[in-house]
């Protein structure tokens, strides 16, 4: 059993709100994505979760505990930013993570850092930012911990890396390692996530799995003439929000999309058509209704 | 393992749903025999890079549809009993989609049902002349 | 975390293992060139003979080495006895007056190498003339210099936090380790750093010392006292940069490099005479204040009261230093643990 569990978590920098009553749950051996815009909050969340940063409310729980030293055996956390040292070498990196953490295997490190192609001779200083992050994944993921928190753990990685990384995280949650990721690549959360959040400007917008996103949140499309009117859907609970463009009609559905379509035919659209929205439409879709109403 | 999934992840179909599809429609056209084994939640997972978890539920699913049989620790396989039928009630799942797919899109686009009538008697016709 | 303070202590004993080994060969070049130019520790050739004179060397059965010089053409017969276990010299010289009063070993010169006499009289026409290489060093002496390079490295490891704060305390602050004994494991480095830069010294010095004469280190009663200035000295001096650099993320290299001129002017201003308004008497005493909680007030290994050296003082450095060290590494610690990464 390994879960995350962040309750009403608020965090502020003095007048300016990282995180505003953010509640998460993420389950034992889930892959869970985390998705936001740049500063929405994603390593506030993060830093908060670690203790690396006081939060101003909330409660952070790891399997129903809360955040002692010895839950850091436990967990590897893979920041955004190197926090190597330049100086020393890697080497010398898999020496002191080997002096931190009981769990360290140096033989599973090395492997990881060849297939990175990464010399462990080399001081930190020379490579490039993609082979800091394969460095620091490849120290994280040699301590099998139980938990893994990743804040763009493929940045500045070529594709090929890109894939190992994934890999590496499909692989440590078939072993029933508990990931938390959050990526840019909304094709890499799509891969390898089994759940996502999406936050914006600190909050929660959206949470769920994937697959059941997908199989609700659909675009239905018809087209209806001048003297439509779209009032008995722009209340619907059924419907996001409402695209209306001459003869054209978007009902941006959370669920029963089939439904949907079947009553905007009854009611006289024609060409009435049901679209299938990958996860970057649905953050897309998320981002921008939580924009268009700021005060909502 | 002989056969091969793709998925495409970027698709608004769920990836479980587009695995299941997969694995049904291998059935329904032999490419996968009564008692051939698949490919393990982690070793898909790993090959497709998905989730572990959404290969789990797609075989749960098909265990469920009586598509395949899963034994702990020894993995999942395609269903022995009445193969014949297994691979036709497969068939008949696919198909059930495509058609209904495509009577809503007509449907829709403000086609009668005589004439989507008309059409599908021309393409049996077409496809199968030997029952005229 | 603390691997990587040891990397650092390592590198920094490097550094000052090679500035010892280049202040050795120095000094060993001094050695040398000192020998080449006379300085002689021979003395029977600094007795002046003519190209008549002869020289004969025996062993006694005491194991003594005796060299008879005679010079007839002077009369002069010198009878050196030397020790070979502390060469130690017993000299006997017999001539006319004018000849003995130009041989240099009746007036040996009090030098670095520090030919001691131990006694001299006058028998007659024989001078006798018992000299000792021996010197003593007195061992506080060493620990000046060893005081001087550890407060180098301390100010060196002074930064230890302000590293960690700029963008690594996500390693430091994610091990299975309260933040509290992650410090003191890096502190605990650190000291190492500064006393094993003692040792280095320390070593260096007696090395020094050694080649010119054997090293015989004396102990006074104030000694130990000096020495724990010494020692305590340098580290107060790191637990006030810790102190002042515990929460920085930027600008801790500046801060340790600032320390060094404020504590200074600091010291300065509360013991030079500012004059006897009452502006400058209480400048004085607010300077004075401040500067109980500057180490370096408390690192006098010169204490002199009117020229007689004032051995009260030590004892109180020391209390002053060890009490500084601990409320300082405290304060760093207490602000370190609340740094947000």
């Amino acid at each position: 059993m390994s879960t995350v569990s962040i309750a009403h978590l608020r965090k502020t920098y003095g007048q300016f709100v990282a995180v505003d009553d953010l509640s998460l749950d993420i389950p034992s051996g889930c892959v869970f994505g985390l998705l936001g815009p740049n500063g929405s909050g994603k390593t506030t969340t993060f830093k908060c979760a670690l203790g690396l940063a006081r939060r101003d409310a909330g409660d952070i729980r790891y399997d129903n505990v809360s955040l002692v030293p010895q839950t850091f055996e436990r967990i590897a956390y893979v920041p955004e930013k190197s926090v190597l040292f330049e100086g020393i070498t890697v080497a010398e990196h898999m020496e002191l993570t080997r002096r931190s953490f009981a769990r360290f295997d140096v033989k599973r490190c090395a492997e990881l850092l060849a297939g990175f192609g990464i010399d462990p001779r080399k001081r930190v200083r020379v490579l490039s930012k993609g082979m800091k992050t394969a460095t620091a994944v490849a120290l994280a993921f040699a301590r099998t911990p139980d938990i893994m928190i990743l804040d763009e753990p493929t940045s500045g990685l070529d594709p090929i890396n890109q894939r190992v990384v994934l890999n590496l995280i499909v692989e440590a949650s078939a072993n029933g390692t508990t990931v938390v990721f959050s990526s840019h690549q909304i094709g890499q959360v799509e891969r390898a996530a089994e759940r996502i959040a999406i936050i914006d400007r600190g909050t929660l917008i959206l949470e769920g799995a994937v697959d059941d996103l997908k199989a609700r949140r659909k675009i239905v499309e018809g087209v209806v003439d001048e003297h439509f009117s779209v009032d008995g859907f722009a209340g619907d609970a059924r419907v996001a929000y409402v695209e209306h463009n001459g003869r054209i009609i978007r009902l941006h559905a959370i669920s029963n999309a089939d439904d949907l379509a079947a009553e905007l035919s009854a009611r006289g659209a024609i060409g009435v058509r049901v679209l299938d929205l990958g996860l970057e439409d649905i953050f897309f879709q998320s981002v921008s209704t939580a924009a268009s109403r700021p005060e909502a | 393992m002989p056969m091969t999934f793709t998925v495409d992840p970027r698709s608004g179909v769920p990836i479980y749903l587009q695995l299941i599809e997969q694995v049904k429609r291998a059935v329904a056209l032999g490419a996968l025999i009564s008692g051939e084994q698949l490919p393990t939640v982690k070793q898909l997972a790993l090959d497709l890079t998905i989730n572990p978890n959404t290969v789990a539920r797609a075989y749960r699913e098909l265990e469920r549809e009586a598509v395949i049989d899963t034994a702990p620790g020894r993995g999942s396989f395609i269903r022995t009993d009445g193969a014949g039928n297994q691979t036709g009630h497969a068939a008949a799942d696919v198909v059930r989609d495509v058609v209904d797919k495509t009577v809503r899109e007509a449907k829709s686009l403000g086609a009668q049902r005589a004439l989507l009538t008309e059409i599908f008697q021309g393409a049996l016709d077409r496809w199968f002349p030997e029952a005229q | 975390m603390y691997y990587f303070e040891w990397l650092r202590v390592r590198r920094v004993f490097i550094v000052v293992g090679i500035v010892l080994a280049v202040l050795l060969a120095l000094n060993v070049w001094a050695r040398i060139r000192v020998n080449e130019t006379g300085m002689n520790t021979n003395w029977s050739t600094n007795i002046p003979l003519s190209e008549r004179a002869t020289q004969t060397e025996h062993k006694l059965a005491n194991g003594i080495n005796e060299t008879i010089i005679d010079d007839p053409s002077n009369g002069l017969h010198a009878v050196i006895d030397t020790n070979p276990s502390d060469w130690s010299r017993s000299i006997d010289v017999t001539g006319p007056k004018n000849v003995i009063a130009q041989s240099e070993v009746l007036h040996p010169q009090e030098s670095i190498i520090a030919i001691h006499v131990v006694s001299q009289s006058t028998n007659g026409a024989t001078q006798h003339v018992v000299v000792t290489q021996r010197i003593e060093t007195p061992i506080e002496y060493l620990f000046v210099a060893t005081m001087l390079f550890a407060l180098i490295t301390a100010t060196i490891f002074g930064t230890a936090f302000g590293i960690q704060n700029s963008g690594h305390l996500e390693i430091a602050f994610t091990v299975p380790a309260r933040r509290e004994e992650t410090a003191l494991r890096l502190i605990g480095m650190d000291l190492l750093g500064i006393l094993g830069t003692d040792a280095l010294v320390i070593i260096a010095a007696v090395l020094a010392v050694a080649t010119w004469t054997f090293p015989h280190l004396a102990w006074t009663s104030q000694s130990l006292l000096m020495i724990g200035v010494a020692l305590l000295g340098p580290i107060a001096w790191y637990a006030m940069l810790l102190v002042a650099t515990a929460s920085l993320r930027r600008g801790f290299g500046v801060a340790v490099g600032l320390a060094w001129p404020v504590a200074i002017f600091v010291l300065v201003m509360a013991h030079v005479n500012l004059g006897t308004s009452n502006l400058a008497q209480s400048i004085q005493t607010i300077f004075g204040a401040i500067n109980v909680l500057n180490p370096l007030e408390h690192m006098n290994l010169g204490r002199t009261d009117n020229g007689i050296v004032d051995t009260t003082g030590y004892g109180a450095s020391i209390v002053w230093l060890c009490g500084l060290a601990i409320a300082y590494l405290a304060l760093a610690i207490a602000q370190w643990r609340r740094v947000e990464a």
